[in-house]
């Protein structure tokens, strides 16, 4: 119901600023509606961080909000394009039968992950935690946590609606349902928008190869940001194909501006697709400094909010990445010497792709032979953009004289400026944060390789799809079995993620079954933040500069002072017997011998290195789960 | 269509032929190439996928 009522929502939403744009009568009707999602499904976000801000998350606030846009839903009585007329009905052909097939097998799949309980580590750290922790403070605040705390959270602001709205037990429920939705949505944009070059077998087998690919189908289903930043890439091709069409009018201007700042609002490196959202504008030509204007006037307005937010609290609008450049004094959220140490530790991890060979020869190096800072492989973008890619240069070769003045430029401008900007300045190379521009990628490549590739790469293309979506199928299955069984068995929630997880979760089990006596948990592992049930504070060596927890800079009585200011009574962490001097662990031994903690409880645990395939990771780990003990506490000497 | 380019015809496949014989060997290669990251994961595959 709550993900029905808000897919609506966000609809309803979209209607109507395409409308106010002008930009709706006369369009396909597909397309409208899942251009109007895709708008819809920022605006929804922009509204809930205000609504957030003024302390009004309540489930009537949210329902309130959702009626009111709900009325956006009777702009599609406006006529929407009038197709010719076929003599008779034409029948589907039996590939697009199959596809279909495929497509209703993909989407179940994907209903049994949407029923089972959240366990992606990173949208249990922040993308559902912090919802979660809006949520039941009934307000937005700030979180003084690099990375993963203070950074533009738009999308993650949806997720509150839906959890806000399935109050009272439901709302897990409802926001994996709504994740299920908008996890599908950019691939309907897709079918949406290829159905202006291609047939409806090569629409629909894009869209299910986009659906089906790695990152997808590890991302879409769970709380990851980038299943969902894809709608925004591509609401910017439909804008750019507006602004192709109408080289005079400004309003494509104004959607473009609004999918490029809804993308920044969403994730630090939207700044570089709202860069080069702006080049690939002025590549349409035309009235380029009206319609910059409005760009950036959009933009700023869409994703400007969370700058300001993080301005607000730090004085560094990218917090704590501007902290050096703009000379911040230290504070208690940053300070110079972890601006540094975060600095070397992005250097060092973005050193994976430097220089311009690096850049050019990335994506084949990340889909062939991936590098571990790639994260690819399993979770990459699968092998068919690299198939499709002869096929596409052969058709942009044949089509070379007429290239100029297709609209298909200033999407290609679009993606390869975006490219080159995160390929300079994109931090950590992760294939998956790539994932976005894929799906415009993938239009061009299938447009260029079907519609001007000729009749030699015709079949060639349909081998290539195929063989992708049988590996991308097959893949998604063995992804799903494990929530199918869940369903099967009828397991319960704790035994489903100690299956899944590994007894890596057992401390969790114990530490919501003791709750009563913990006032406030300081841990490292920030995948445990959901399902902690205590008040925690999650610290981080190169992340969080409130308590100093790095090697070689620990001082227990500094510890102390700073965990005591916090309210912090148990401390979870690794447990290793040969902690060397100065390390987190040496520092609770040494507190241990002073009678200021007490070793309250150990774990032998297992991970996993892919939940999916069970494959474990070498060795047990040993936790702790400390007490700290003032009124024994001797000082140090 | 003239006596030479029957000729060619016949005996030897069409520029097109060939072309799109090269595309689907590259499809093919590139698809094995892309597999072959993956053979470590072989044995996993096979105990997920036989009934325990």
């Amino acid at each position: 119901m709550v993900p029905l009522v808000l897919a609506l929502s966000c609809v309803g939403a979209g209607a109507s600023v395409l409308h106010g744009l002008g930009l709706w009568r006369g369009q396909p009707a597909i397309e409208r509606a899942a251009l109007a999602f895709a708008i819809g499904f920022g605006v929804v976000g922009w509204l809930v961080f205000w609504i957030g801000v003024a302390g009004w998350l309540a489930p009537g606030s949210m329902w309130a909000l959702c009626a009111v846009l709900l009325l956006g839903n009777g702009l599609f009585r406006v006529p929407s394009a009038s197709l010719p007329a076929p003599p008779r009905p034409v029948p589907l052909s039996p590939a697009a039968w199959g596809l279909f097939a495929l497509l209703a097998g993909a989407f179940a799949f994907d209903v049994f992950e949407a029923m089972a309980p959240p366990a992606d580590a990173d949208t249990l750290a922040y993308h559902f935690d912090l919802p979660r922790r809006f949520v039941d403070e009934q307000r937005i605040f700030f979180v003084p946590r690099a990375m993963s705390g203070a950074i533009p959270l738009l999308v993650q602001m949806t997720y509150v609606a839906a959890l806000t709205m399935g109050n009272a037990g439901a709302g897990e429920l409802a926001l994996s349902g709504w994740t299920l939705i908008s996890g599908w949505a950019a691939s309907l944009l897709l079918f949406a928008l290829a159905l202006r070059w291609l047939s409806f077998a090569w629409a629909l087998a894009l869209a299910l190869l986009f659906q089906t690919l790695p990152a997808m189908i590890y991302g879409a289903g769970s709380g990851q940001a980038e299943a969902r930043l894809a709608l925004f890439a591509l609401a910017a091709v439909a804008a750019l194909m507006h602004a192709h069409a109408g080289r005079t009018r400004l309003q494509p201007a104004i959607l473009l501006g609004l999918a490029a700042g809804l993308y920044a609002g969403s994730k630090f490196t939207g700044l570089l697709f709202a860069t080069a959202a702006g080049v690939a504008l002025l590549s349409t030509g035309g009235r380029w400094l009206p319609r910059g204007a409005l760009f950036a006037a959009a933009a700023l307005t869409a994703g400007g909010q969370w700058y300001g937010w993080n301005f607000l609290h730090t004085g560094d609008p990218l917090f704590p990445h501007l902290f050096t450049v703009l000379g911040l004094e230290d504070s208690a959220h940053w300070t110079a010497d972890y601006a540094a140490g975060l600095a070397a530790a992005l250097e060092e991890r973005g050193s994976a792709l430097s220089g311009i060979l690096g850049g050019l020869t990335f994506p084949f190096l990340a889909t062939f032979w991936p590098l571990p800072e790639f994260q690819s492989g399993r979770v990459g973008l699968g092998p068919f953009a690299v198939l499709a890619l002869p096929a596409a240069l052969s058709g942009a070769w044949r089509y070379r004289h007429r290239a100029g003045g297709s609209v298909l430029l200033p999407i290609a401008v679009l993606i390869v400026v975006f490219y080159i900007l995160w390929a300079k300045f994109g931090g950590v190379p992760k294939v998956r944060h790539l994932l976005p521009i894929m799906a415009p990628l993938m239009l061009l490549l299938v447009v260029s390789a079907v519609r001007f590739g000729g009749v030699a790469v015709a079949r060639p293309m349909v081998a290539a799809a195929g063989l992708t979506l049988i590996l991308q199928f097959a893949a998604q299955g063995l992804f799903t079995k494990t929530y199918v069984h869940r369903w099967l068995a009828g397991e319960g929630r704790d035994a489903f993620l100690l299956r899944v997880l590994g007894d890596d979760y057992a401390p969790v089990i114990w530490i919501n079954a003791n709750a009563g006596s913990i006032e406030r948990l300081l841990l490292f592992e920030r995948h445990w933040l959901y399902y902690v049930r205590v008040p925690t504070y999650f610290v981080h060596p190169i992340t969080v500069a409130a308590i100093e927890t790095r090697d070689g800079r620990m001082e227990a009585d500094r510890f102390l002072v700073q965990t005591r200011a916090l309210g912090v009574s148990h401390i979870m962490d690794n447990y290793p017997e040969d902690a060397p001097p100065g390390s987190f662990t040496h520092t609770m031994f040494e507190l241990r011998e002073r009678g200021c903690l007490d070793l309250e409880k150990t774990f032998q645990t297992h991970r996993f290195y892919s939940r999916t395939l069970r494959i474990p990771t070498a060795g047990a780990i040993r936790k702790a789960i400390w007490r700290l003990s003032p009124e024994s506490c001797r000082p140090g000497s | 269509m003239s006596g030479k380019g029957k000729m060619r015809t016949e005996e030897s496949p069409s520029p097109r032929k060939v072309s799109e014989t090269a595309f689907f060997l590259l499809v093919v290669a590139l698809f094995v190439a892309y597999l072959w990251q993956f053979r470590d994961l072989v044995p996993y595959v096979i105990a997920l996928v036989l009934p325990s």
